[in-house]
């Protein structure tokens, strides 16, 4: 009986116009999404690898200098796009693409491309993402809005109900029938959208694709689940709406506060409760904090001249010369261990609170659906928040690998030399430069992701089961007769 | 005879809980829009003056410190404030600020994401590094609650839920043949309620704002930009007007209220998430900009090929170091400088390429955005919003152009004397040149503005015109 009526249910629909006329419009949007998606992830990709390749090259061949100025010239680090990427861009037009790291600072992530955005960048970009995230649930509401509703107001629901079709079964069947439905446009979009990724997208670095078949099957789950909540939700809405216009009502102001309002208050709050220092307060905390070093080039600053007296103690030697480490190594070597604990307690408060705020934003989960999905996809996709700081840290401890490498040159090679010898005579090449590896960042596993993200995936349960249950219960009690 | 429709709607519209749910919530969602917008512009405010604060604190330093060795003070070579070099370089620096305008909390538009201060130095402001604001990426991507986001995302909605069945549902009642056939024409009928409606939520819009916005900065009064708020109150008479004219070509389509419903958030969907959408990845895609990682490792090659070229080599003076290890480094570093800073310059004259065509791609994917934006009313509005706060990417191009001129004055002033080999005058260091802002010319804003305010016109003018001469065959027997 279910299999006949969802039949009847997608025959119907897949010859209504207006269905028709929308499904085509949410699949042409998907796939030109999805093919601009790949050929700027494709470039983006490609260019950030020869940009990585190219940076290594100046690294190496960046001649005879002192380790410090070495430190000082650096090494850009760029952030690999995740190959979901192209599905779901996710933060990354509002997280920095690349990492400089040098000695002394940890760099945060710069040049967000939203900022050479265009006047239009606040409304987004249209990606695969948006598609299935905003507008196929309002295809999910056209589809159901009106299926009991519409029944009742013709007057077939009776007639059904007095030939003894049973009210579940009826509603089973239509629930599936819109399944049916949604499928005949959600299937071509993903099945073509994989056959755009899979022709222009070229994914060089094996380490991206660990895990991607998984991911993949992951990412479908998670919106298998976002649209069977809201066809229940939807057709719970028909069930006990007195007319199709106000089931229509219904729908369009659950979308509306729930993809639309919930989400920036969600983000308002979280601003609110969380406070981020301004970049001054912070800029001045480094500040302090690292003033607290023995200011390594300052040989006048008491701070130098104390960690200088400390160091002659130690090792029970009148000049520095004579110690048996160079003094501008040590003096540079414990400058940055004053920075790793100022940058570890700042930034690392910055990214707690960042944390922090998207967990309050992930709780506003539980009026919307919408933040569920969208945090899950953009964690899968590897293009939401988490990902970006991973990068960060990945590249900052890289820095901190980078000019320990240095400062132990340092310390070691100009041994016996004055401040001014040490820093201006002394000079490493390339087999010192070749001592730091490559900077090469892998993204976290999906476990690691999933295992981040348990609240969105318990909140995206609560809502199909709360929603299968709503619909179990309204469809028992579906009424032939508005009364 | 309109005023008589419009006082019966009132009478219905006042009976239904409806309005006692959304009117409310429109009107505490305008407030907490102006409220948020309000906060968000104290915080701006508050870092521009700390940063000007800031690089008074550091010009006076320097001068307090030069004056402490004037009258005697033990100094190494490194800490002498006149070496021009360093103080360009790193010791010194300039915040440019862009002071909010009191109209800012109409719109945070692109202020969260372009900084309003920026450091300035010898190197290259691409250069310049953690210049932006502390903001988490999810924050930034979501949006700011600001009573531009309420007036163009939610006021539409406001005007969709109140007027898409002005006719449809008479019609569906059996009322409207008993109302039409009173000596009215349809045309007169939906005037009185969409007048109606109109005043209502027009009305409400326009008011709160310019009052919440007034009592919340009132430094508007003072700073010569009510017209501002002036050509706010006509953007939003004329983005609600569009919305109302779209309502009664709707309803003249004779269909179902569910249908009209339906038809207008369609509407709502193109014209206000999908076009400007749509039309932003379109300008992306046509005029692609190069990446930042692309000018960054442009840089650096330049780098390397302006070193390699002027056979660039750090000086080590043995010999002098035999006489003092102060002279010896003074020595380097008077070298080092002399040659860093032209071979800086000859770098980014190599890179100088790649830059332009960043800057004329950027060029023209702006201004086919600003081209396409005219295709949704949406778009148009929520720009000329940004352009009321300010807050516009225009303004902040305007802005960054102005630092980048500075920052020629800056590097000038400091070049000379290392140049000439000799130090910073105290003078010199006093009268460090400072950046001044200076917003755009208010005839460049207002014909911005104004060409906005005609495309809302025409949209406006479109709509009306389709629904009412739709509306002279309208068939009231029709159910």
């Amino acid at each position: 009986m279910i299999w006949i009526i969802a039949r009847k249910e997608f025959t119907e629909t897949v010859r209504d116009g207006r269905f028709l006329l929308t499904g085509f419009v949410v699949f042409f949007l998907f796939i030109s999404a999805i093919g601009v998606g790949a050929i700027r992830y494709t470039e983006d990709q490609a260019m950030r690898q020869d940009a990585t390749a190219e940076e290594r090259e100046l690294w190496l061949n960046q001649g005879k200098k002192g380790p410090h100025a070495a430190g000082h010239y650096g090494v850009y680090a760029f952030k690999p796009a995740t190959p979901l990427a192209f599905f779901d861009p996710g933060y990354n037009d509002y997280t920095g693409t690349l990492q400089y790291l040098e000695a002394h600072r940890e760099n945060q992530a710069s040049f967000k491309p939203a900022t050479d955005g265009t006047a239009l960048q606040r409304f987004g970009d249209l990606s695969g993402a948006m598609v299935l995230q905003l507008l196929i649930p309002l295809l999910i509401f056209l589809l159901c809005f009106g299926m009991v509703t519409g029944e009742r107001e013709d007057g077939t629901l009776r007639q059904l109900m007095s030939i003894g079709v049973a009210r579940s079964k009826l509603i089973w069947g239509k629930a599936a029938g819109a399944g049916l439905a949604l499928s005949a446009v959600v299937l071509p979009c993903v099945l073509i959208g994989a056959v755009l990724a899979a022709v222009f997208i070229k994914v060089d670095d094996p380490h991206l694709m660990i895990g991607f078949p998984t991911k993949l099957v992951v990412i479908t789950l998670v919106y298998v689940v976002f649209f069977i909540t809201l066809t229940a939700i939807a057709l719970s809405v028909s069930i006990r709406a007195k007319s199709s216009a106000a089931a229509l009502t219904t729908l369009l102001a659950f979308w509306i506060v729930t993809a639309l309002l919930v989400p920036r208050i969600a983000s308002d709050l979280s601003k609110v409760i969380y406070d981020l220092p301004s970049s001054f307060e912070l800029a001045e905390a480094v500040q302090k904090g690292r003033a607290e070093g023995p200011h390594a080039h300052s040989p006048n600053h008491p701070n130098h001249k104390a960690f200088k007296k400390k160091m002659l103690e130690k090792y029970n030697v009148e000049r520095v010369e004579d110690l048996p480490f160079s003094f501008l190594g040590l003096a540079l070597e414990e400058d940055e261990k004053v920075g790793y604990e100022v940058f570890d307690r700042t930034y690392g408060h910055v990214r707690r609170t960042f944390v922090k705020q998207n967990q309050l934003h992930e709780i506003f989960g539980l009026l919307s659906p919408f933040i569920a999905v969208k945090t899950l996809s953009n964690a899968i996709a590897g293009t939401d928040v988490y990902h970006s700081n991973d990068f960060s840290k990945s590249a900052e401890a890289y820095r901190r690998q980078m000019v320990t490498i240095l400062n132990e040159d340092i310390k070691k090679k100009a041994v016996g030399m004055s401040k001014y010898e040490s820093t201006w005579g002394y000079k490493a090449n390339k087999s010192l430069w070749e001592q730091i590896p490559p900077f090469d960042y892998d993204p976290p596993p999906l476990a690691t992701v999933l295992g981040h993200n348990k609240l969105p995936i318990f909140i995206l349960i609560i809502w199909l089961v709360g929603s299968l249950a709503l619909l179990s219960y309204s469809a028992r009690r579906v009424k032939t007769v508005n009364q | 005879m309109i005023k008589k429709i419009m006082v019966n709607e009132w009478r219905l519209l006042s009976r239904e809980w409806a309005t006692y749910i959304s009117i409310p919530i429109y009107v505490l969602l305008l407030a907490y829009g102006i409220a948020s917008g309000t906060t968000w512009k104290n915080f701006v405010i508050e870092n521009t003056l700390e940063a000007r604060a800031l690089a008074d604190e550091g010009i006076q330093k320097k001068v307090a410190k030069l004056d402490r060795i004037l009258a005697g003070e033990p100094y190494s070579y490194r800490e002498d404030p006149r070496l021009a070099a360093p103080y360009a370089r790193w010791l010194g620096y300039e915040f440019a600020i862009k002071p909010p305008m009191p109209t800012a909390a109409i719109s945070v538009g692109q202020s969260d994401l372009a900084p309003s201060y920026l450091k300035v130095q010898w190197k290259p402001m691409h250069k310049q590094r953690n210049v932006d604001e502390v903001e988490n990426p999810q924050n930034l991507a979501v949006g700011a609650f600001d009573l531009a986001f309420v007036l163009v995302y939610l006021f539409p909605l406001l005007i969709i839920a109140l007027s898409y069945n002005i006719l449809s549902a008479e019609r569906e009642d059996g009322t409207q043949v008993l109302l039409l056939s009173q000596p009215l024409s349809v045309g007169k009928f939906v005037m009185g309620k969409i007048a109606l409606r109109g005043v209502l939520i027009i009305g409400l819009a326009v008011g709160i704002s310019l009052v919440g916005l007034l009592v919340a900065n009132p430094d508007i009064f003072e700073a010569n930009s009510l017209w501002r708020i002036g050509i706010l109150a006509a953007i939003l008479i004329l983005y609600g007007a569009f919305w109302f004219g779209l309502a009664v070509a709707v309803n003249a389509l004779e269909m179902k209220s569910a249908t009209n419903a339906l038809v207008m958030m369609a509407c709502w969907l193109v014209l206000v998430p999908i076009t400007p959408a749509v039309s932003n990845i379109s300008a992306k895609s046509l005029y692609p900009l190069p990446s930042r990682i692309e000018l960054v490792e442009a840089v650096r090659r330049a780098d390397e090929q302006a070193a390699k070229e002027s056979g660039f080599e750090r000086a080590f003076y043995a010999d002098l170091l035999r006489k003092s290890e102060e002279a010896a480094l003074e020595a380097s570093t008077v070298d080092f400088y002399l040659k860093t800073l032209p071979l800086e310059l000859h770098a980014e004259e190599i890179a100088g390429p790649v830059f332009d065509k960043f800057n004329n791609q950027k060029r023209q994917q702006r201004e086919l955005a600003g081209n396409l934006k005219y295709l949704s009313p949406a778009a148009v509005t929520q720009i000329a919003l940004g352009e009321l706060a300010n807050h516009s990417a225009l303004n902040f191009e305007h802005y960054k152009a102005q630092v980048e001129d500075y920052h020629k004055i800056w590097r000038e002033y400091f070049m000379k004397p290392v140049m000439e080999h000799r130090n910073l005058t105290r003078d010199e260091m006093v009268n460090v040149p400072r950046f001044t802002y200076v917003p755009e010319e208010q005839s460049v804003v207002l014909s911005r503005l104004l060409k906005d305010a005609l495309a809302l016109i025409l949209f406006a003018a479109v709509t009306f015109a389709f629904g009412f001469n739709r509306l002279k065959n309208y068939s009231p027997a029709k159910r």
